[in-house]
């Protein structure tokens, strides 16, 4: 198929770039463009393909249909706001989510269909390699706010032996590769997030808070096969210590967890999933 | 003569938690005004230190709740009062006190 994927590319760890990799893995023709060209696309497309990416100052003109929408912002307040103004316009033809809570609130003002689909990882980037566990806990990203700061900065005062913060994407092979536990504390806590995957690919036990919905267990990982959830903080630093100390058990989930990934959760599963859907629906 | 901390946690939170640790390393007293309301269960997982009181304060009443904490103190305490915060228009705001009060110190950090 020729599909035309819109989105800024300012960083290099993006969903968007993600998801143009798995498409042409998947032998696709794709060409990118920046929102802020949208209007000079020609036609021709198959498909528009629009990923969130944090701007949303730009729209694909209605004159190029059918366009689709990979809405992943959704936990955030402000984002969230835009988008669903642009989705209750009719802005899209089809809308993808990662978020289970808010398609539900998507789907009360979309005239669109609104889908679920799951983040993945992209295993050209995100590795296992053979590394010494030399870090106890592993956490790639920013400190967030309330309350994932406080868990962050726990964990450093009490694990001096981790990786906590920013790195490149990069670095996050060797960084989760090397940790015993990655560390995942999703900002509203409802989803596996790209994190949840990412440490599981590189092959560390992917510690996480445990979600109000079973999204988990619907995509196959099981708590304690796969992964480990904690309840709260006195549960996570009783888990970290259990797992530091039980290392045949800490790896053999980490298997699990990477072999489940590995198999089925990739950007090229999920991209090759949406493109059954979009042809389906637009009989193409 | 004898200095007191406020340190203001209104964005991330690293940077004041280790200043109020080091602090109470030398032996200092700080109090720490967080922006922000969480669940009992997280506040009572920061570890306590004797010389540390943090006090969580809801996102609206915060910046009245700073001006009037910083003028009890600053009317009440003999000594000098340091504050650490890391934005730009609580800054700017306070600033003012300190023209008034010369015991002020100001200080910004970056998180």
């Amino acid at each position: 198929m020729k599909i035309a994927i819109i989105f800024g590319k300012e960083r290099r760890d993006t969903i968007g770039i993600y998801f143009e990799q798995a498409l042409k893995a998947l032998g696709h023709e794709v060409e990118h463009f920046w929102p802020k060209d949208a209007h000079g696309i020609r036609s021709g497309y198959d498909f528009y393909f629009r990923i969130d990416d944090g701007h949303y100052d730009y729209l694909i003109p209605e004159r190029f249909k059918p366009r689709v929408y990979f809405a992943s912002d959704v936990h955030l307040d402000k984002p969230f706001k835009k988008i669903k103004d642009h989705i209750s316009k009719g802005a899209y033809e089809l809308i993808f989510c990662p978020m289970l809570q808010e398609i539900e609130i998507l789907k009360d003002v979309s005239p669109a269909e609104v889908i679920w689909t799951g983040f993945a990882c992209d295993p050209e980037v995100h590795k296992r390699l053979k590394l010494n566990k030399s870090y106890d806990i592993g956490f790639v990203g920013n400190d967030g706010g309330i309350p994932r700061k406080f868990y962050l900065q726990e964990i450093r005062e009490r694990y001096s032996n981790s990786f906590i913060g920013r790195a490149d994407h990069r670095e996050m092979s060797r960084i989760y590769s090397s940790s015993k536990i990655g560390f995942n504390l999703a900002i509203r806590g409802e989803s596996l997030t790209m994190r949840s995957y990412e440490v599981m690919a590189c092959g560390a036990m992917l510690l996480m808070k445990r979600l109000r919905d079973n999204s988990a267990e619907n995509t196959g990982f099981i708590d304690r096969k796969h992964l480990v959830m904690f309840d709260g903080p006195r549960d996570l630093f009783r888990l970290i210590d259990y797992y530091l100390k039980n290392d045949k058990e800490r790896e053999e989930i980490a298997e699990n967890g990477y072999q489940l990934t590995i198999a089925k959760h990739t950007y090229v599963h999920r991209l090759k999933e949406m493109v059954s859907i979009i042809r389906d629906r637009f009989n193409l | 003569m004898h200095k007191r901390y406020i340190l203001v946690c209104e964005k991330g939170w690293r940077k004041i938690r280790e200043l109020s640790l080091e602090l109470a390393g030398k032996d200092m007293s700080s109090t720490v005004l967080i922006r922000g309301l969480v669940e009992r269960d997280v506040r009572e997982m920061i570890t306590r230190h004797g010389r540390i009181k943090n006090i969580f304060i809801p996102e609206k009443i915060f910046s009245p709740f700073l001006f009037v904490y910083v003028l009890i103190t600053v009317i009440l305490s003999y000594g000098r009062l340091s504050i650490v915060l890391s934005k730009d228009k609580t800054y700017n705001r306070l600033d003012v006190f300190k023209k008034v009060f010369r015991l002020i110190e100001l200080t910004k950090v970056s998180e």
